[in-house]
């Protein structure tokens, strides 16, 4: 039998801790849903996603109830749309998204990725017309998300995608005004996107994947920071160094995922589907006590954006991955923590009296998962500034073999220091200032693609 | 095969060094063979309990004979009712841990509980810490119909009862404590 104070402390992490699962998201292939025209594959997407994922929601909850680790999100990936439909034009991209929104509806999961494409290397007409039809899906649909792929570390950037792209997030924003732009806070620009990655918005099921497959997210980063103030009520700050901590986190990330693992494993038994990937990440959430900015505040600075707050999402990234990597069989997805300014109430907080500013984030964004992320700017703030913001973002993850990611919101008709709110997970911020807007078009203008990176030579 | 009886055996002694050689030379002097042994020792007394088969000749007065003779140890011997049982499946296995502010029938309290629902506990260990008891109990819950209606049935009980019980699956603390 298992020791009293073993029991105890699972106990606690469960009740106390607030474990859970974070998300259960199915992965599933659209790549033979493809027929002559938009409308009857739209048909077959639907079909094809009711029959696989019918009982998902239904499953988890059942698992969920039964261990008493409740999955917290239940989402679905798919193929990127780009391939699905590449020959359509722009308003058939639409249907397509339509079909999936519809989808997710029917089957009862509140977000579904993977209308998406891969344009790193160049842009081929499938991506376009994806691309093209990005803002209107988005502001036409609920829960459809949408993530392109347009730089990684073997092929370099390509910045006349990112150029591009930089005008597509400001449409997605324009067309979804009425929302406060909220289109914009479902499209993310990635640099080395997983294929396995079952968080949102950027969520994907890669072409190396199989047909279907479950792949977990695991709890948030509520646990962490319980563990760690008790381990500081226990022995005394006076009596910890950082590595003592650093263990500490690790030692929690132990146990929170192999209990993702066990939960998933489980789902994926019961659906008949392959198991995937556990995604380390510590994904926030904007209710209090499920932030990450509250562990960099454990672990030390006042405030954050403060200086030491780089170095201290460093060793947190690098102790969850420690801890989590020996706990799984099968590790993958973006595995890091996440620092989403609105969905993170701290980090929401610290932008809002000026301590947590862009340059910082993207500092942070160095050494931890996965970018400038959920980050609300002003509403005028130009596509070319926007586009240069992506490039600087991605390059970090291009140079460095790591995934980075753009998920700016120009919120429409609203100035820095003014206040935007999504609601639910999507949470709420002021937005943040952009300094030295409309400086960085004859670059964005170049275009062209930034080489690869060398692989030698590190420094 | 020849013919051999599953005997049940328990054994109670003070605790002292060699009471689980004594008892186990004894049972192999018989030619009998060990299936399954669990031996405890609180407050400074050893209790066991073990399933070992004999060939068919030996009875339960020898080998009551042969492990008391020459020891203080206490030893109860009967004849096993029917085939052994197999582990309960793992799915069906539970933990409840129980904390509270000791008093008088605590354990009582919950034990009546699981029985009054056909609930049967495999494993039961306590410790006081202070005027805190907690109790761990592994049940097996297979003859529970509905899971939500006995989480209910448990929440209300965790009300009334003064008692701060939570009910998990064993395999979270086998994931969480095993590597």
């Amino acid at each position: 039998m298992i020791r009293s104070d073993q029991i105890l402390k699972t106990v606690d992490m469960i009740q106390k801790e607030h474990l859970d699962v974070r998300a259960v998201t199915m992965g599933i292939c659209l790549l033979d849903c493809r027929t002559g025209d938009a409308e009857s594959t739209a048909q077959k997407i639907e079909e094809k996603i009711k029959n696989l994922a019918g009982t998902f929601v239904e499953v988890c909850d059942r698992i969920g109830g039964m261990y008493g680790v409740p999955v917290v999100n239940k989402r679905i990936s798919v193929t990127p749309i780009a391939h699905v439909g590449a020959g359509f034009s722009r308003g058939g991209f639409v249907r397509l998204a339509k079909a999936l929104d519809d989808a997710a509806t029917a089957v009862g999961i509140d977000i579904i990725g993977g209308y998406s494409a891969n344009v790193e290397k160049g842009i081929n007409q499938g991506d376009m017309s994806l691309i093209q039809a990005v803002p209107e899906a988005l502001a036409t649909t609920s829960r459809v998300c949408s993530s392109i792929n347009a730089g990684s570390t073997r092929h370099g950037l390509n910045m006349d995608a990112v150029a591009l792209l930089g005008q597509t997030v400001k449409a997605a924003a324009e067309q979804s005004a009425a929302s406060s732009g909220f289109g914009a806070a479902k499209f993310v620009v990635f640099a080395n996107q997983p294929g396995d990655n079952p968080f949102m918005a950027g969520a994907i099921h890669g072409l190396g994947e199989a047909e279907a497959v479950i792949n977990v997210g695991v709890s948030g980063p509520g646990v962490i920071a319980r563990a760690l103030e008790r381990k500081i009520e226990e022995v005394g700050a006076d009596h910890l160094g950082l590595d003592d901590l650093a263990e500490e986190i690790k030692q929690a990330t132990f146990r929170v995922t192999r209990c993702g693992e066990l939960i998933g494993r489980q789902v994926a038994k019961e659906l008949g589907l392959p198991f995937g990937v556990v995604d380390l990440s510590l994904a926030p959430t904007p209710s209090v006590g499920d932030s990450v900015g509250e562990i960099l505040n454990i672990l030390g600075v006042d405030d954050i954006g403060a200086p030491g707050s780089t170095a201290i999402v460093a060793m947190l990234n690098d102790a969850v991955k420690k801890g989590g990597s020996f706990a799984s069989q099968s590790v993958g997805g973006l595995s890091g923590a996440f620092i989403p300014v609105m969905e993170d109430s701290v980090l929401a907080d610290a932008a809002e009296r000026g301590c947590l500013i862009l340059e910082k984030l993207e500092a942070m964004t160095c050494v931890c998962s996965v970018g400038l992320d959920m980050v609300p700017i002003p509403g005028d703030t130009d596509a070319d500034t926007i586009a240069a913001i992506i490039a600087d973002e991605l390059m970090i993850g291009v140079i460095n073999s790591k995934t980075t990611a753009a998920r700016l919101i120009p919120v429409p008709g609203k100035q820095a220091g003014e206040f935007v709110s999504f609601g639910g997970l999507f949470g709420e911020s002021v937005v943040l200032p952009v300094r030295n807007t409309g400086k960085s078009s004859r670059f964005v203008q170049f275009g062209g693609r930034i080489p690869a990176p060398i692989h030698s030579l590190k420094n | 095969m020849a013919e051999r009886t599953n005997m049940v055996i328990s054994v109670m002694d003070r605790d002292r060094p060699g009471i689980v050689a004594e008892v186990t030379e004894g049972i192999s002097s018989l030619g009998g063979n060990l299936a399954d042994l669990r031996e405890s020792v609180l407050c400074g007394y050893f209790t066991m309990i073990l399933v070992a088969d004999f060939p068919a000749a030996v009875t339960v007065e020898q080998i009551e004979t042969s492990l008391s003779t020459g020891s203080s140890s206490r030893v109860s011997v009967e004849i096993a009712d029917g085939p052994l049982d197999d582990a309960p499946a793992s799915e069906h296995i539970y933990i409840l841990s129980a904390v509270a502010k000791d008093r008088v029938g605590l354990v009582a309290q919950v034990s009546r509980f699981c029985s009054g629902r056909g609930v049967n506990i495999l494993d039961l260990a306590s410790h006081v810490d202070g005027d805190q008891y907690t109790m761990m109990l592994q049940l097996e819950l297979s003859g529970i119909q509905s899971m939500k209606a006995f989480r209910g049935e448990l929440a209300e009980f965790d009300e009334t009862s003064g008692l701060n019980l939570v009910l998990q699956h064993n395999d979270i603390f086998r994931a969480t404590n095993e590597i």
